[in-house]
């Protein structure tokens, strides 16, 4: 019933798209930022952790796909408008890149082409929305580098507290007690349960606790070597604590709703860490050492990490590979096809040639035996016992090379081969004739993992690894096939942030406290021009001024309708105006106890405890975790993916904002279909 | 059984300009570039309505060559346009913006054209003669001393296309790239052929990345980038090839070919390819490039050998390298690398930009070739962040052939419409008589002149504000349009040359009953101050002759002789 609903509302805003696409050129109307609006408005079920899946389906065909993300969903639907395009190709850079954040990306374009549609209709010019608004943004990104706290401090954090949940030790009282900002939790714990019935009431009963000191390097000089998870700290002669850097509290961080999933990634970084030579390797997550293999058939909880390259290989394929399981063995590389007629790429295959012959050919030996023989004899006196080729390979070769105890996999990743070049020495070459005893790696292991049986056919999972590469493959298992697409994404989304966390050093409050802060400075703004207003400023500025304030709460509102549809996704609240009352309730208590021209750090901390309060918003389906004694770190976002989103989407309003027409190139006027066009 | 169609005739069009549906389609094309035209230009999205890549621009050069064109005059007025850009880069807009107003306006002044075209083109004698003179007032001289007229320049040049989306601080940052940039290429004493700046693009990185590097950058595949990680970074022999080697045959073409069987062609080119790799090996050389593919098996030898292989260089980049190398482009693979095309570069450097790996190959010599990275978040911003990149350095090269540069903001065009209307009217009988026509169609024709003159400063206009010009310097001031209180405040015009001052008097340029003003001649500025904008002079006077010629011969066409067929 909801999926079809989702259906119905897609379509009209495609169909809307591709009727006003049509009246090309159309300087007043801005039609761009509405068919803008009314795609995002069709994507704001993906914002927040708990996304729902939408089906698109394909009339004509009567296919359906499903989808769980903007980007997946943009690249379904067929739309064929400028704006489209132009939010498409947005989308698939910021995804190419970054790999979370597209939800986000959507709904900020969406909301900001309705604040520029607003402030055109109340009659300001172009010029000033773009500078107000580029100034709205600039507020807020300076306000949340401020708020931005170290990953070190997160992950102590969550460190220690596992010490007192465990209650094992004596010394997590202590480090309570030390760490400032750890108490507030505790309060925390007890004020959750009446936060579902009054939520304004517990953000006043949480103390006021200097979180900020937090962020600072710890400087206690404790002893916790009674913990177990204490045991491999050294306290160095500054006397600064080094605990261990976990990084499974970090991605527990930022997983967003996607524990499970997560889980993979950290497996992924244990194993990574294992067989990496770096010294610092617990903060590892080495993102280009990462690869996926999709099982399809199996249900979810046998999706696994392993080491090396896995792949899914076919029955007769395995016999071999048991054979192969002993020993350490040769491997072969080879980019591009593996056949007679591969060229490599930028080789022009002569067309009009004839082969002349003065006798006729007896032998019957074609170029393809040949060339098989050929290929076959120097596998096998290079004693190679495994090719990965990044093309495919001919029937008959697969089939020799299986006799002669040849293991090929086809298909393989241009990346993979780079990485198996690296670890084992051995060069990739475009023609198996180019192979000699130089391009032979060697300290190859293959394993068979795991047997089962889909649609009837005998797959097995089997693995090609060395002891050098810090390759691992994430095994994604589905019952469902149409869901391993969008758990590929998400785990490639839990992968990136993870890495983004560790690359940026910093994270940002989540949950949408960032946007919250938001909010909350650019009302600050507002009054604080006001106040400036009133002194003497040149006549010139004034408008400018006027136009800011209406513009900056236009942004406000933007980030309240933000901060509520991620609330009303994740099922804390019923309704928007349930969530924009509580929104609101909260935001005058700040502005009740915090006079305006105090300091930054004063407001943030206020906003620390309410990420607390927001956190339950977002991770609804968390509520559970106390009971099974799991620690609570909060939600936390990635900074530059954050600010990126925010960026990509103001450039896009602008780019569509500041667009007075649209050229249509090669198109065939002879239906007379573009009547409303001007042809030139 | 064939048919014979019989030939439609040619179908002939009189007086294209009194068509409505022709002066329509003016009107629009002249709206299409009007709307570009300055910092807050309007954008255009060009694409081809099944989900092809989006362009946004503003800039006249990359609109005009995705528009195609079925009016012949339109298409007269493009190429004029797009032969003054590949030449200048600068000003492609202002052409047509100028050009179509003077065809506007010519024939709204119901004079004949052959009047109208005899008047324009001694208006633009008046311009280049006064542009050129001494005493212009418009003029500004570049001073090399200081790098703040070049700043200038490019500043302008950069902020003027709003498709680039640059804050102030990148802006800043990108300008002072580009003269950089220049500076760099500017050569040292010894060598006399001018250096180069090559332009990289990245999406997705901040545009605070972007930087300049000496030498060329190369993009290295991911497959390579192993073998380089320990190359020797010092200086080597290289050679250079522009012919393919990838071991095809297709230098033959479309020619048919008869071969007896046993000989394989391809293994017979790979042994001469070969061969080339032997030789190239025994004479030292340390990098191999060549601009199209080379064969996976010449590459492997000579990879394992220790050379440095870097194909598919591109056109773009051949030249370049051979510039800064000082090598010997080779054509063919047949004969033998003679001692004289080796050439020799400074070292290697490999770098990590994003998820791009670059590979910076160093001048050995003076050869002054750099490479501007241009890095920004989205490919469309990107592509106009080069074009206007491009052009802000075609700018600043174009000042070591004319060491002048115009004020900008409109001032130019004010001044120049205030100046050409003084001095026709004091001359207006003499001038009428030489030009054989009456004085008040002469005086018409000048109307029209610095009608379309102003128009183009009014271009500068998308925001309903006020244009104006003061009526001592004749320079163009901006009013902030203010609902809430009825005066405007002034602080400098639009260049930033004159400052406000209590005994100004100003007009309105965009409001008719106020347009009215006697002429004057423009007074001097007595003032150091530095304009904040500036024009590339040489690019503008092109222009200006450009466009009045081509709006000449638009108004004299009688007729368009079509073949239909």
């Amino acid at each position: 019933m909801f999926l079809q609903r989702k259906i119905v509302e897609l379509r009209l805003s495609t169909t809307l798209m591709s009727l006003l696409g049509s009246a090309a050129i159309n300087q007043d109307r801005h039609i761009g930022l509405q068919q803008l609006e009314a795609v995002a408005a069709a994507t704001h079920m993906f914002l927040g952790p708990s996304k729902r899946y939408k089906m698109v389906e394909d009339e004509t065909s009567g296919e359906a796909v499903l989808v769980c993300s903007c980007y997946r969903l943009l690249e379904q639907l067929e739309l064929s408008g400028s704006v489209a395009q132009l939010l498409r190709e947005t989308t698939r850079a910021h995804w190419g890149t970054l790999r979370s954040g597209t939800a986000s990306l959507l709904f900020l374009a969406g909301v900001w082409s309705r604040v520029a549609l607003e402030c055109l209709h109340q009659g300001i010019s172009i010029r000033h929305i773009m500078s107000s608004m580029s100034k709205g943004l600039e507020v807020c990104l300076e306000a949340c580098k401020l708020s931005a706290v170290n990953v070190e401090s997160v992950v102590c954090k969550a460190d220690l507290q596992k010490q007192r949940l465990r209650g094992k030790s004596q010394c997590g009282r202590d480090c309570m007690n030390a760490v400032n900002g750890l108490l507030w939790e505790l309060s925390l714990n007890t004020g959750v349960r009446e936060l579902a019935q009054d939520s304004a009431k517990t953000i006043t009963s949480v103390p006021r606790l200097c979180f900020l000191k937090d962020q600072s390097p710890l400087k206690h000089n404790l002893k916790l070597k009674h913990s177990r998870h204490f045991n491999s700290n050294h306290i160095t002669d500054d006397g600064k604590i080094h605990t261990r850097f976990d990084i499974a509290h970090l991605a527990e961080a930022v997983h967003h709703g996607c524990e499970t999933t997560m889980g993979l990634v950290i497996k992924a970084s244990r194993i990574q860490c294992r067989y990496s030579r770096e010294n610092q390797c617990s903060k590892t997550l080495d993102i280009d050492k990462l690869a996926t293999c999709l099982l399809p058939g199996l249900s979810e909880e046998h999706s696994s990490v392993l080491h090396g390259y896995v792949v899914l290989l076919s029955a007769e394929q395995t016999l071999l590979v048991k054979r192969l399981q002993e020993r350490t063995l040769n491997i072969s590389l080879v980019h591009g096809d593996l056949s007679e007629k591969h060229r490599h790429v930028g080789f022009n295959k002569p067309k009009n040639v004839t082969y002349i012959s003065d006798c006729s050919d007896l032998t019957g030996i074609s170029r393809e035996d040949e060339w098989m023989d050929e290929a076959l004899g120097i596998l096998l006196n290079l004693k190679v016992d495994i090719v990965l080729v990044s093309g495919g390979v001919t029937e008959q070769l697969k089939d020799h090379c299986f006799h002669h105890h040849i293991l090929i996999i086809e298909h393989v990743r241009v990346s993979i081969l780079n990485d198996f070049a690296t670890a084992t020495g051995s060069l990739p070459v475009s023609y198996i004739t180019q192979l000699s005893k130089r391009c032979i790696g060697s300290g190859v292991f293959v394993n068979t993992l795991r047997e089962y049986r889909t649609e009837g056919t005998e797959w097995t999972v089997a693995s090609v690894a060395t002891d050098d590469t810090a390759l691992v493959t994430a095994l994604i298992a589905s019952c469902v096939h149409a869901k391993l697409q969008s758990m590929e994404d998400q785990f490639w989304s839990c992968a990136y942030r993870v890495h983004h966390a560790l690359k940026d050093g910093k994270l940002l409050p989540g949950a949408g406290t960032t946007e919250l802060i938001c909010i909350h400075r650019l009302q600050n703004h507002r009054n604080v021009s006001q106040q400036e207003e009133r002194g003497n400023e040149p006549d010139a500025v004034r408008p400018a001024a006027l136009y800011e304030q209406v513009i900056l709460r236009l942004m406000a509102e933007g980030w309240m309708d933000y901060v509520s549809t991620l609330m009303m996704n994740s099922g804390h609240v019923k309704s928007k105006t349930q969530a924009w009352t509580c929104i609101a309730q909260h935001l005058k208590q700040w502005e009740n106890r915090v006079p305006w021209n105090n300091e930054i750090q004063e407001t943030l901390l206020k906003m620390e405890n309410y990420s607390e309060m927001t956190q339950r918003g977002g991770e609804s389906e968390e509520e559970g975790m106390l009971d099974r004694e799991r620690i609570k770190i909060g939600v936390y976002d990635n900074m530059t993916v954050k600010f990126e989103v925010w960026r990509r989407a103001l450039d896009l309003v602008f780019l569509i904002l500041q667009t007075d027409t649209e050229i249509v190139t090669g198109i065939n006027n002879r239906e007379g279909q573009y009547r409303d066009f001007v042809i030139l | 059984m064939s048919r014979v169609c019989k030939k439609k005739p040619s179908v002939c069009t009189d007086e294209p300009l009194s068509n409505d549906e022709m002066c329509h389609k003016i009107a629009v094309m002249r709206h299409v570039l009007n709307s570009c035209y300055g910092p807050r230009g309007r954008l255009k999205q060009i694409h081809n309505s099944v989900g092809g890549h989006v362009q946004t621009t503003s800039t006249a050069d990359v609109l005009l060559k995705a528009m195609i064109f079925s009016e012949p005059l339109l298409k007269l007025i493009t190429a004029a346009i797009l032969d003054h850009t590949a030449r200048f880069s600068d000003c492609g807009l202002f052409t047509g913006v100028f050009c179509l107003g003077l065809i506007e306006n010519g024939k709204r002044s119901g004079l004949g054209s052959a009047v109208a075209s005899r008047v324009y083109k001694y208006l633009l004698e008046v311009c280049n003669g006064y542009l050129s003179a001494g005493g212009c007032d418009c003029k500004v001289h570049v001073d090399f001393s200081s790098i703040r007229s070049l700043i200038a320049l490019a500043h302008t040049a950069v902020t003027s296309k709003p498709a680039c989306m640059l804050n102030h601080d990148e802006s800043q940052h990108i300008a002072s790239l580009i003269v950089h940039a220049f500076l760099q290429s500017v050569p040292s004493g010894s060598a006399n052929t001018f250096g180069r700046t090559l332009v990289v693009t990245l999406e997705g990185q901040p545009v605070s990345d972007s930087a300049v590097f000496p030498g060329l950058l190369v993009e290295v595949p991911i497959l390579q980038s192993v073998d380089l990680k320990n190359h020797n970074p010092g200086p080597d022999k290289i050679v250079l090839f522009r012919a393919s080697l990838s071991g095809d045959c297709s230098e033959i073409g479309e020619a048919t070919l008869e071969i007896q069987v046993g000989i394989n062609p391809e293994t017979a080119i790979l042994e001469q390819l070969m061969k080339l790799g032997e030789r190239v090996v025994q004479d030292g050389v340390g990098v191999f490039a060549c601009q199209k593919v080379i064969h996976p098996v010449l590459q492997q030898y000579l990879k394992e050998r220790g050379l440095v292989v870097i194909e598919r260089l591109g056109l773009a980049l051949l030249e370049p390298l051979a510039q800064m190398t000082g090598a010997l482009i080779m054509a063919s693979i047949c004969s033998p690398v003679p001692a004289k095309a080796y050439g020799q570069i400074g070292g290697l450097h490999l770098h990590r930009i994003g998820s791009k790996e670059l590979l910076q190959l160093l001048p050995s010599g003076e050869a002054a070739v750099n490479t501007v990275v241009l890095c920004h978040r989205n490919e469309t911003m990107l592509e106009e962040l080069k074009v206007t990149c491009q052009r802000a350095e075609h700018v600043l090269r174009l000042t070591l052939k004319e060491p002048y540069a115009l004020i900008g903001g409109g001032c130019t065009e004010t001044v120049l419409s205030a100046y050409i209307k003084y001095m026709s009217e004091s001359k207006a009988s003499e001038a009428a008589s030489a030009l054989k026509c009456s004085r008040a169609e002469f005086l018409l024709a000048t109307e029209a002149f610095c009608c379309s003159l102003q128009s183009v400063a009014l271009s500068l206009d998308h925001d309903d504000q006020h244009f104006l010009m003061d009526l001592t310097h004749a320079h163009c001031w901006v009013a902030e349009e203010d609902a809430h209180s009825q005066t405007t405040t002034f602080h400098a015009c639009s260049c930033g040359l004159v400052k406000e001052k209590a005994d100004l008097e100003k007009i309105f340029l965009n409001i008719p009953l106020k347009r009215a003003y006697h002429s004057f001649l423009p007074a001097r500025i007595k003032s150091d101050v530095q304009p904040e904008l500036l024009d590339s002079f040489t690019a503008k006077i092109n222009a200006l002759n450009v466009a009045v010629e081509t709006a000449d011969l638009v108004l004299s066409v009688k007729y368009i002789i079509r073949d239909v067929n």
